[in-house]
């Protein structure tokens, strides 16, 4: 039983490992070649783990294959636009200028309630609101609104905003992040003597601290009942992330 | 890309120098065990029993350590059904049963040629 113990932890990392060496995409955004090879690789980690009888060679050695051939398909298809199409396939447009496009439905096995679903699910009710839809090589639909129906934006209104990046995490359940201070030039002595401004006494009375891009720094406390604090702690032009 | 290629170029070279390797050391003890054991029976054809009994002793102790590395990369039931041929070998020669002696000879070469069967590289298998 011990053996089997070794040999899933040993087959599940390998798993891991090569699912994180094919890259960060989820399951829906995988290409045909990469949801095959995910299957591959879960079944082939799964029969050696269950029978001992077999060496753990015959669940790696196919394993480490599959990834190999991952490499190259996805080198090959950066390289060439042509396999690329050949392996991955091309994108459907199947909504054109607000007219559906009934071939490549048909082309793609899409039935009209299939596509009508897919439109809900971009955020729009009416089909007629509907410019373009496209089926990408991934399967997810791609769906853009006519002109006049898309939503009002500061440049259509004439305005200029500020910039508006991803806001840094200082404080994570208690623990200083350390990595996101040096990203932002600032120290644990500065973050401490903000948190005690705003009535913290340090960082480990923090459940959550983060740092915006106009300077704002919103921390809640721990329990049931936090302490939520808001406040300006830097000049937005000292902002250099 | 760096990364995908360094993966191809540390796999590719080492899962084909593994299946070589595996390949070229399976092939070589099928072969000198295949020899071994047409020794045992001629010396059991020549009524040479108790020196059939000593080169099977010689072999059996040196199987039980090359089984191990076998199982790396060989299926258990492949070196197992060479084991249980051996002891039925042996078991043959102590009985002096000539007939139940070359069954688990024949049976023996048999085992011993599935031992690379399967890393073999033709058709058959590929298919």
């Amino acid at each position: 039983m011990i053996t089997v113990l070794v040999r899933a932890t040993i087959l599940f990392f390998m798993a891991v490992l090569m699912m994180r060496i094919m890259g960060k995409r989820q399951i829906s955004q995988l290409q045909p070649y990469e949801l095959v090879i995910a299957i591959m690789i879960a079944e082939l980690a799964a029969t050696p783990m269950e029978d001992i009888s077999l060496p753990l060679l015959y669940g790696i050695v196919p394993m480490l294959t599959l990834m190999m051939l991952h490499s190259a398909l996805s080198i090959a298809s950066l390289k060439s636009q042509r396999l690329r199409a050949l392996i991955s396939g091309t994108p459907s447009i199947l909504i054109k200028k607000g007219v559906v496009q009934e071939d490549e439905l048909r082309r793609n096995c899409f039935d009209l309630n299939d596509l009508l679903e897919e439109v809900r699910a971009g955020g729009i009710e009416n089909p007629a609101d509907v410019c373009t839809a496209i089926l990408e090589t991934s399967g997810k639909m791609s769906v853009f609104p006519h002109a006049q129906k898309r939503p009002l934006s500061p440049e259509d209104m004439g305005l200029s905003v500020s910039y508006e990046g991803i806001p840094l995490t200082l404080v994570l359940d208690g623990d200083i992040q350390h990595q996101n201070l040096t990203v932002g030039g600032l120290d644990v002595n500065w973050l401490n003597k903000t948190l005690e401004g705003l009535g913290f006494h340090g960082p480990a009375e923090v459940f959550l601290a983060s740092l915006d891009t106009q300077g704002m720094l919103f921390a809640q406390g721990r329990g049931n009942k936090p302490r939520m604090k808001i406040a300006r702690v830097l000049n937005a032009e000292k902002v250099g992330w | 890309m760096h990364k995908k290629i360094l993966s191809i170029a540390i796999t590719f070279p080492l899962i084909l120098a593994l299946g070589i390797a595996s390949m070229a050391y399976t092939h070589h003890i099928s072969k000198t065990y295949r020899e071994e054991i047409q020794r045992v029976e001629e010396s059991a054809r020549a009524g040479d029993m108790e020196g059939a009994r000593h080169t099977l002793k010689r072999i059996i102790a040196e199987w039980e350590t090359r089984e191990k590395l076998l199982h790396v990369w060989v299926p258990h039931a492949d070196t197992d059904a060479v084991s249980i041929h051996l002891q039925g070998l042996q078991v043959g020669l102590a009985l002096g049963d000539t007939s139940l002696l070359f069954e688990h000879s024949a049976a023996l070469m048999e085992a011993l040629d599935h031992l690379h069967h399967r890393d073999d590289l033709t058709l058959g298998n590929i298919l």
